[in-house]
């Protein structure tokens, strides 16, 4: 179009896009678009730095609460003692070099109708579109007596940090021949493999510390990601020290006792001397109360481009979504981050996002030397479902000897690197 | 940086409706930021830096998709791409400068 737009034009576009269902949007050609990020976790930081790369008349902002990003992955090789916390922990100076605005505080409140966010000093900021990238939130109460208290004495240990922190200290002031309980939850929750890896790390922590004592995995399911593998390797290298208890024999803990140290299954009880409780999760709380989950625990949205269901403009990313056959990791909100940069840049230049292909594979270590994996490929559907690639992906091998696990090892560990490297550093 | 901006046109074929009409083929350069993940060469790395040379990326690809190269995951991801997609990988991938292999 050239020319200014006069008032019978504007008229006749808007009467057109009743008719047709398109949005009317600036060209990208004028003034620069602006894009909030709120999240500077794997999903939220990979989109701002993708976002930047690809399309720099784009002004991105960052909003985080907090001035560094602990990452949950490798935070069980803290809790295993071949990890510290300052290996995982991560500032965002990168990330402000690239020409990103970061501002450190906590968005409070989102309104999709005005576009703009709400940070915690009443500072409001508009944006043509918006990211959140939110993670998880416990769902404190779904376990009776489990609340922000318990969780001081029963660390839950699934956001990465203090918690993370108080854990290991109390598995290094437990007596050999103390019982370690780990709580698992039910599906969807954060990092499926997560509970029986930091199971595993914990008894090889155990076993050359603390020999006569025991790990017993409480389960909410009745099967668990890289079953097989985890259960193989635990007989291998950890003869008797992980009892895992299924949900069919009655391993969903219901209730807590802090003060006693005891947990309640359906039909049992159970003492421990360290109590790991890894509750039932649900999106952080922000999108829950902005509406974005529609009344649920987790956001829909578009596999294509990660813009919410119920609230256009607004993109969702990470462990807070829907996401299909992709699990709930890092390394898939880092995935699903460039794919949501690249429609993004293409929405706000008015064009097609282009059809996203996106990979997740998730490392776990079951010793320092000793790693397994999950791999897969995924596409999006006509419907916007997100899903695996038939043919592709799979598990390591069962049958596989004990340098083919060295290498795994090995490569989890340069996945994290390479990973953090790419959106921190 | 990663280079964008002239394919930007290849893959424009609408206007964003409601739902977003996808461009028919994923573009070269979304498929290889999927690499990035593993692949950022860090000092001291196990996992291989990516090749410079597009006959040699491809070639690799079709060994691992075939089984004919040994892997660990390789194998399993290259499955999942197309003969077409496997070449403009190997072209996004050899593309890149020295600077830009982050």
């Amino acid at each position: 179009m050239t020319g200014p737009i006069n008032r019978r034009d504007t008229l006749r576009l808007a009467g057109a896009a009743a008719l047709t269902g398109l949005l009317v949007r600036p060209s990208w050609a004028q003034a620069s678009a602006k894009v909030v990020v709120i999240g500077a976790g794997y999903g939220g930081a990979a989109c701002a730095r993708y976002l930047r790369r690809i399309a720099p008349e784009i002004e991105v902002t960052l909003v985080e609460q907090n001035s560094s990003f602990v990452t949950c992955p490798f935070s069980n090789t803290v809790l295993g003692g071949i990890g510290d916390m300052t290996d995982i922990t991560f500032g965002f100076d990168a990330l402000a070099a690239d020409g990103i605005t970061l501002i450190t505080a906590r968005a409070e409140g989102i309104d999709p109708a005005s576009r703009t966010v709400t940070l915690a000093d009443g500072t409001t900021l508009s944006y043509d579109r918006l990211v959140v990238s939110p993670g998880i939130d416990i769902k404190y109460g779904a376990i009776d007596g489990y609340d922000e208290a318990a969780a001081e004495i029963m660390p839950h240990a699934w956001k990465a940090g203090p918690q993370t922190a108080l854990l290991r200290a109390q598995l290094e002031a437990m007596d050999d021949g103390g019982t370690v309980i780990i709580a698992a939850p039910g599906n969807p929750y954060r990092c499926p493999p997560g509970p029986y890896e930091r199971a595993s790390l914990i008894a090889g922590y155990l076993a050359a510390s603390k020999p006569k004592s025991k790990v017993i995995i409480l389960d909410a399911k009745d099967t668990f990601s890289k079953q097989a593998l985890f259960t193989a390797a635990w007989e291998e290298l950890y003869p008797g020290m992980i009892e895992w208890v299924s949900f069919a024999d009655g391993g969903e803990v219901t209730a807590v006792d802090p003060a006693g140290m005891t947990v309640e299954t359906l039909f049992d009880s159970y003492g421990g001397d360290v109590i790991n409780i890894i509750p039932p999760q649900r999106a952080g709380s922000l999108v829950i109360a902005a509406g974005l989950s529609n009344g649920g625990d987790w956001c829909e949205v578009d596999g294509g481009t990660f813009e919410s269901r119920v609230a256009p403009g607004i993109h969702l990313l990470g462990d807070a979504i829907m996401s299909g056959d992709m699990p709930k990791s890092g390394f898939s909100a880092s995935a699903q981050g460039r794919v949501c940069a690249y429609a993004i840049a293409a929405l706000l230049r008015d064009q097609a996002p282009p059809s996203p292909s996106m990979i997740n594979t998730c490392y776990s270590l079951v010793a320092a030397d000793y790693g397994i994996a999950v791999s897969d490929v995924f596409r999006v559907d006509a419907t916007g479902a997100i899903k695996k690639v038939d043919g592709a992906g799979g598990v390591s091998p069962l049958a596989a000897d004990r340098a083919f696990r060295q290498d795994e090892a090995n490569y989890a560990r340069g996945q994290y690197q390479s990973l953090t490297a790419d959106l921190f550093g | 940086m990663l280079k964008h901006m002239g394919l930007w046109a290849t893959f424009a074929v609408g206007l964003w409706a409601g739902s977003p009409i996808m461009a028919d083929e994923t573009a070269p350069q979304l498929l290889a930021s999927q690499c990035l993940a593993c692949h950022n060469p860090v000092k001291g790395n196990a996992i291989p830096r990516l090749g410079t040379d597009a006959e040699r990326i491809k070639t690799m690809l079709l060994a691992f998709r075939a089984d004919t190269m040994p892997s660990t995951i390789m194998g399993k991801l290259a499955k999942g791409y197309t003969d077409a997609e496997i070449d403009a990988l190997a072209a996004e991938i050899a593309s890149w400068g020295e600077g830009e292999r982050k």
